[in-house]
């Protein structure tokens, strides 16, 4: 159970609060519901970490913008917007905070896998680390801001039993217009975070599809689907992606 | 620690905890309106404030984040302009918006709905659909299907723009016209405005039949008559009545599916500070009963005990925990040491009967109803044959055999099951439920809680929601137990959790079906065998598994010969398994059947190459035939013959297909296909259904009727009001009969001291029956009011001829033929203080020798993937013959809101469970309930007849919309891609599945 809370003033002040071992309280969703895993909060909302920014080619959230705000930010991707109306409803947009959506966010989620997908990272202590890191290293550090290398295109198509229910298969591919290779984040499939293969050749992934699948094997849940089905879904969902590029 | 916060304008500092919710204080501080029942877990929105301008869920944040921040709730946003000497500013114009558009329904979610509306117009007064949809998805509503929430925004926006709209009744006054020509479509011809704003509440009415007589009030839209109540958020709910000494109580659920209770040790529990009791099995009375809340005697076997040595089921009851608060009473849960003999289970209905399998029901208190057989894990058998089917087989040209299968389903009502139970200074205990039948909560509980039903008083509140789920004697026992217990007051109330996995919920049920058919579309015989599963206990086991045939059985009889002699078999075996009980869900049981026969239907008509509408018309049953089942079935007591007078199905047919525009679309390949998306395929689906109206010759209603000072009426009902308006289209009867406004009469319904018997909210009875028990109440008390208005006229006009027979009783006056008249308020004025003084007042009951049931056409339009199996449902269109519509906003309400549960059954909803029997869907996430954001077009047709039977010719509305979603569906998916679902609902794996296999 909760049993301290405290508003820090400054990033230096939380950093210390997180030192002696407090926990974040992004938008309160998760925290508030599951106190027996929390005794000591931080609540960062006076820190100035609520922002939309496009600067270059990057797009920059601060980690306490609430997903209602990115909604309505002109710089977020049409596609984003619609993925995050999906998944979360209104209310839940108006207090959920970016960084704790991605953070509490399981293997069914769209937003997720889109940022995943984009290679988004996250800004530590001054250091940028990929999400998909951040959440394999198990760190409980103060996430400042998350950006985004605009320098890509990102499709996604996802399978649900209506649209706003959660993601039984999902797909989503990105292609770096840089070096023109492929990421591919497929969602719905396991409990804690969707699968993301990176550096893909657009020419060999629906061949490699198949090996990439049952390489994951492990982490594949058939909670909501089978083994059966995902497979040849996701193998047509990839190949409509593939159209679009 | 202490936060300043500003409350709907006012500054305030409060005391909070770092663990507390704002919900939680929220609701110490007297804030009622904000809903702490729904989920507590942010899913359902009921709990929804303004922070900051902006909805939240208050469930969902700490208190001590809104340090410093505006929080409105709706409390502040308006209330009642009239409050005696006092005037206020009045309702917001969004509240006033809800009352008129029939947005209200149980009204639990109605405040914060309110409130996500006001946020939104205050940023954009003029919001297009999609925007209101967007902000009302924060909100989950089981109730309205959303159709009429959002149009009360969209008319509250033209309000706060400026515009002077429509009245909202603009089409619909027009007292004593009744039959109205409604096909101009109501709201649709705005009178006196300056906005091209049109609020579409009101269905599509056709006059079937003429109604044999003028009406003023009923086939008027009303208002709700509980709607101002509801949409100020005032206390109306079980919850909203704990006073400061209650006690929280908790129930210990079994995690294991089928054991005995080895040893049970409570001492750790009991010690702990702020526990006040707790209670196992060894310390109640062992009374067995069942918790079906239905008539004396319980058609089912009794096999239920508040408590018991046994589990049966992953959820079911282990002990009671009465505690000081939430937290304390599940900490005490956590001490209680429980070691389990475990048992082996039954999870699949198929192992429930095979030889050697464990006996789930081995107490020697089990007390058999009909067929009933412990032995065989058997709870209800039913054998029902009517005319020769072996014959009918024999004569077809064609027979046709199918397999379909129907899942468990939760009712998903928002506000939970919620007592609270204390004794009163009369050393009589008060249950003060969420529960559609309050009448057989006092009967049956009196044996278990060893009171007599004279010590019982029931009170129903308002009620959040019930869908059947409150049709069930589910909770009310834990508090009274702990009440008896420990003296004090006791709430108890499921968590959504519980709901899921301790609650009641539709019979999943395995259905064999086989039809004999002629080449010409005749139907020979039909034969249904029925394998359901109502799991631990056998509460309705027999009643909605026998629905399942009697109604959707009964619809196709066949032609010539065999229309005059149906040959129909229903066979069903109702089993016990270790999975939670199933029991009443609106429909009870039909929607299961119709599922089967009309996924059937189709599959024959293109089989033999008909017109799958021509073969349903051509079979269905027609008025001044005799229902089927009449002669042969009636819940295991005496069958009584029943002639079915009215049936609009044709026309709804012709309805419905107009609204959908079927001729354009079936078989149409321009259509069907999409382009640039050669994956995607469009189908359309038809199925035809029929329900009933209530219990004939069982279920009975009462009404009292009491005539005040100034001519108004207190009318008390037993019925209960679960949201669908019952309390309204009471009252309007009521109103009609005594030819006053429906505001002259005051409903109160129901307390078990105070308000006639009734047996509840179910079967679709209320308006037919309760009604008719206002009606003859209304009759009684208006030929009272005749006789003194004539004595006073004579008084009056000495040379006066004039009967009471002659006097009409209309706009609040008792009108002699020639014009003179006394007006109500008068008489009322006369009987109680001037002449032969008397309280004007009547009771009145009734209870029907017939069923009549509603008919219906659902349409649907999907859109299929065909490789993924994906379906999106783009339409739904449903035409109704519920009779006589008493009010066109209500009960259009009840099929939008019916049929998006239904559309849940049809694509998403169902309940799965493990190898160890652990429930799969726990919360509204998993158990994904449609948003508003996410809705089909709806439309609904009343095809208007006139029923006999009752005076004012109506027919039941509120179970119907549940039974052809699905199979329409069905259908639509098969006409799009050839795919045959068999099994609801139709996941995209199961269409993916069926489209290998064709």
């Amino acid at each position: 159970m909760i049993t301290d809370y405290k508003r820090p003033k400054s990033l230096q002040e939380a950093h210390s609060y997180i030192n002696d071992g407090w926990k974040v309280l992004g938008g309160g969703g998760y925290i508030s519901k599951h106190q027996v895993d929390f005794q000591k909060v931080i609540d960062l909302q006076d820190l100035g970490l609520s922002f939309c920014k496009k600067e270059k080619d990057q797009l920059r959230y601060g980690a306490m913008t609430i997903l209602q705000e990115m909604v309505e930010c002109s710089f977020t991707p049409l596609e984003l917007t619609e993925i995050i109306k999906k998944e979360k409803s209104f209310n839940i947009r108006n207090a959920a905070s970016l960084a704790g959506t991605l953070l509490c966010a399981d293997g069914r989620s769209d937003i997720l896998a889109w940022f995943m997908c984009t290679g988004a990272k996250f800004l530590v202590n001054e250091e940028m680390i990929a999400i998909i890191d951040y959440l394999k290293s198990g760190k409980k550090a103060l996430i400042e801001e998350i950006q985004i290398d605009l320098q890509q295109t990102i499709k996604y198509e996802r399978i649900s039993r209506t649209p706003d229910d959660f993601t039984i298969v999902g797909v989503f591919l990105s292609k770096n217009l840089t070096n023109n290779k492929m990421t591919m984040v497929i969602n719905g499939l396991t409990e804690k975070t969707p699968l993301i293969f990176k550096d893909l050749d657009q020419s060999n992934i629906l061949t490699d599809l198949s090996d990439l699948l049952k390489i994951s094997r492990s982490q594949i849940s058939t909670k909501w689907s089978s083994f059966e089905y995902q497979n040849k879904v996701i193998n047509e969902l990839v190949s409509r992606l593939l159209r679009q590029f | 620690m202490l936060i300043n916060i500003t409350l709907n304008q006012n500054e305030l500092e409060w005391e909070v905890q770092p663990h507390q919710t704002l919900l939680d204080i929220l609701r110490n501080k007297n804030i009622l309106s904000v809903k702490n029942g729904g989920c507590q877990n942010g899913e359902c929105g009921s709990c929804a404030v303004l922070l900051d301008g902006k909805p939240v869920n208050s469930c969902h944040i700490l208190a001590a984040q809104v340090d410093g921040h505006k929080i409105e709730t709706i409390e502040g946003i308006g209330e009642v302009l009239d409050q005696g000497w006092k005037k206020t500013k009045g309702l917001h114009p969004i509240q006033i918006a809800f009352m008129e558009t029939g947005a209200i329904q149980c009204g639990y979610c109605t405040p914060a709905m309110v409130l996500a509306s006001k946020h939104l117009l205050e940023k954009n007064n003029n919001p297009s659909e999609k925007e209101v949809r967007d902000v009302l998805s924060g909100i989950l509503c089981r109730c309205t299907g959303y159709t009429k929430p959002v149009e009360a925004v969209l008319r509250a926006a033209a309000f706060l723009r400026g515009e002077i709209v429509p009245p909202i009744e603009a089409d619909y006054q027009t007292p004593d016209s009744l039959p109205l020509d409604l096909s101009q479509q109501p709201g649709t011809s705005p009178t006196s405005s300056n906005s091209n704003l049109t609020t579409k509440v009101f269905p599509k009415i056709s006059i079937q039949q003429d109604v044999k007589k003028k009406t003023t009030q009923v086939g008027k839209p009303s208002k709700k008559v509980d709607a101002q109540k509801l949409v100020q958020g005032k206390p109306s709910f079980v919850a909203d009545f704990v006073g400061k000494d209650t006690l929280v109580a908790k129930v210990l659920f079994s995690p294991v599916a089928h054991a005995r209770i080895k040893h049970i040790d409570v001492s750790k529990a009991k010690a702990l500070d702020g526990v006040a009791a707790v209670l196992t099995y060894k310390d109640i009375p062992r009374v067995i009963y069942s918790t079906a809340g239905q008539s004396d005697p319980i058609p089912g076997p009794l096999d239920a005990f508040s408590l018991d040595y046994k589990v049966r089921f992953v959820g079911d009851r282990v002990a009671f925990v009465a505690a000081e608060t939430i937290e304390i009473a599940n900490q005490a849960l956590k001490l209680i040491e429980v070691e389990y003999e475990e048992l082996p289970t039954i999870l699949d209905m198929n192992d429930a009967m095979k030889p050697g399998a464990v006996q789930i029901h081995d107490e020697p208190e089990y007390v058999n109803f009909a067929d009933s057989d412990p032995k065989k894990n058997l709870a209800a058998e039913i054998r029902i044959d009517i005319g020769n089917v072996e014959k009918g087989f024999e004569e077809a040209d064609f027979i046709l055999e199918g397999d379909y299968e129907v899942p468990k389903v939760q009712q998903a009502h928002i506000e939970p099951h919620v007592v609270l139970t204390y004794w009163d200074p009369d050393d009589r205990l008060v249950i003060k439920s969420s529960t559609q039948v309050p009448f057989h909560v006092r009967r049956m509980l009196a044996p278990v809680l060893q009171l007599p039903v004279r010590r019982i008083r029931v009170i129903k509140p308002r009620i959040g929601g019930g869908f059947g789920g409150k049709q069930e004697v589910l909770v009310e026992d834990v508090a009274a137990h702990l009440t008896i217990a420990t003296g004090r007051p006791v709430i108890y109330e499921y968590t959504r959790e519980d709901e899921f996995v301790s609650s009641r919920s539709r019979h999943p049920m395995r259905i064999h079906l086989k039809t004999g058919v002629k080449n010409d579309g005749t139907i020979t015989a039909n034969e249904m065998y029925a394998l359901s599963d109502t799991g631990a206990y056998g509460c309705h086991a027999l009643t909605v598994t026998g629905n399942t045939g009697h109604k959707s059985m009964a619809l196709y009889v066949g032609e010539g010969k065999y229309r005059e002699n149906p040959n129909i078999r229903f066979y069903a075996d109702v089993v016990y398994t270790n999975t939670p009980p199933s029991g009443a869900y609106r429909g009870y049981g039909v929607p299961q059947g119709y599922w089967a026969v009309e996924r059937h239907m189709e599959k024959i008509a293109r089989k033999l190459k008909l017109d799958s509408i021509e073969l349903r018309m051509k079979n269905a049953i027609r008025a001044g035939e005799m229902h089927p089942f009449s002669t042969a079935w009636s819940e295991g007591r005496e069958p009584k013959p029943e002639i079915i007078h009215t049936v609009g199905l044709e026309e709804c047919v012709n309805q419905g297909k107009a609204a959908i525009g079927w001729d354009q679309k079936y078989n149409n390949p321009e259509w069907r296909n999409i382009p640039d998306k050669p994956y995607l395929k469009r189908g359309i689906g038809i199925a035809t259904v029929m329900q009933g109206t209530a219990i004939p010759y069982l279920d009975m209603g009462g009404a009292s009727l009491k005539m005040n000072d100034d001519g108004s009426f207190n009318l008390l009902v037993g019925a209960t009001d679960l949201g669908t308006g019952s309390d309204t289209v009471l009252a309007q009867m009521a109103a009609e009969v005594l030819g006053v406004d429906v505001d002259d009469v005051i409903v109160y319904s129901s307390d078990t001291d105070f308000t006639p018997f009734d047996v509840g909210a179910y079967a679709s009875s209320t308006t037919y029956i309760s009604g008719g028990a206002v009606i003859r109440a209304a009759d009684k008390v208006a030929r009272r009011i005749s006789e003194r208005a004539v004595n006073m006229l004579k008084a009056k006009y000495p040379s006066m001829e004039v009967t009471p027979e002659e006097i009409d009783l209309f706009d609040k006056k008792a009108i002699a033929p020639d014009g003179s008249f006394v007006t109500l308020k008068e008489i009322a004025l006369n009987a109680l203080h001037h002449t032969d003084q008397e309280q004007i007042m009547a009771v009145g009951s009734f209870v029907s020798e017939s069923s009549p049931p509603p008919f219906a056409a659902q349409f649907a339009e999907v859109v299929v993937d065909t490789n993924t199996g994906q379906v999106r449902v783009e339409k739904l269109v449903m035409a109704v013959d519920s009779g006589v519509i008493v009010n066109p906003i209500t009960a259009s309400g009840q099929i939008e809101g019916g049929m998006v549960q239904a559309l849940g059954y049809a694509v998403s909803e169902e309940m799965v469970y493990d190898e160890n029997g652990n429930a799969r869907e726990k919360d509204l996430v998993d158990y994904h309930i449609f948003r508003a954001d996410e809705m089909p077009e709806l439309e609904t047709i009343f095809v208007q007849t006139y029923e006999p039977t009752h005076p004012f010719g109506l027919k039941a509305v509120a179970e119907i919309p549940l039974d052809g979603v699905a199979p329409a569906v069905g259908n639509a998916i098969l006409d799009a891609c050839g795919a045959n679902v068999d099994s609801n609902p139709a996941t995209p794996e199961r269409v993916w599945h069926a489209l290998q296999e064709k």
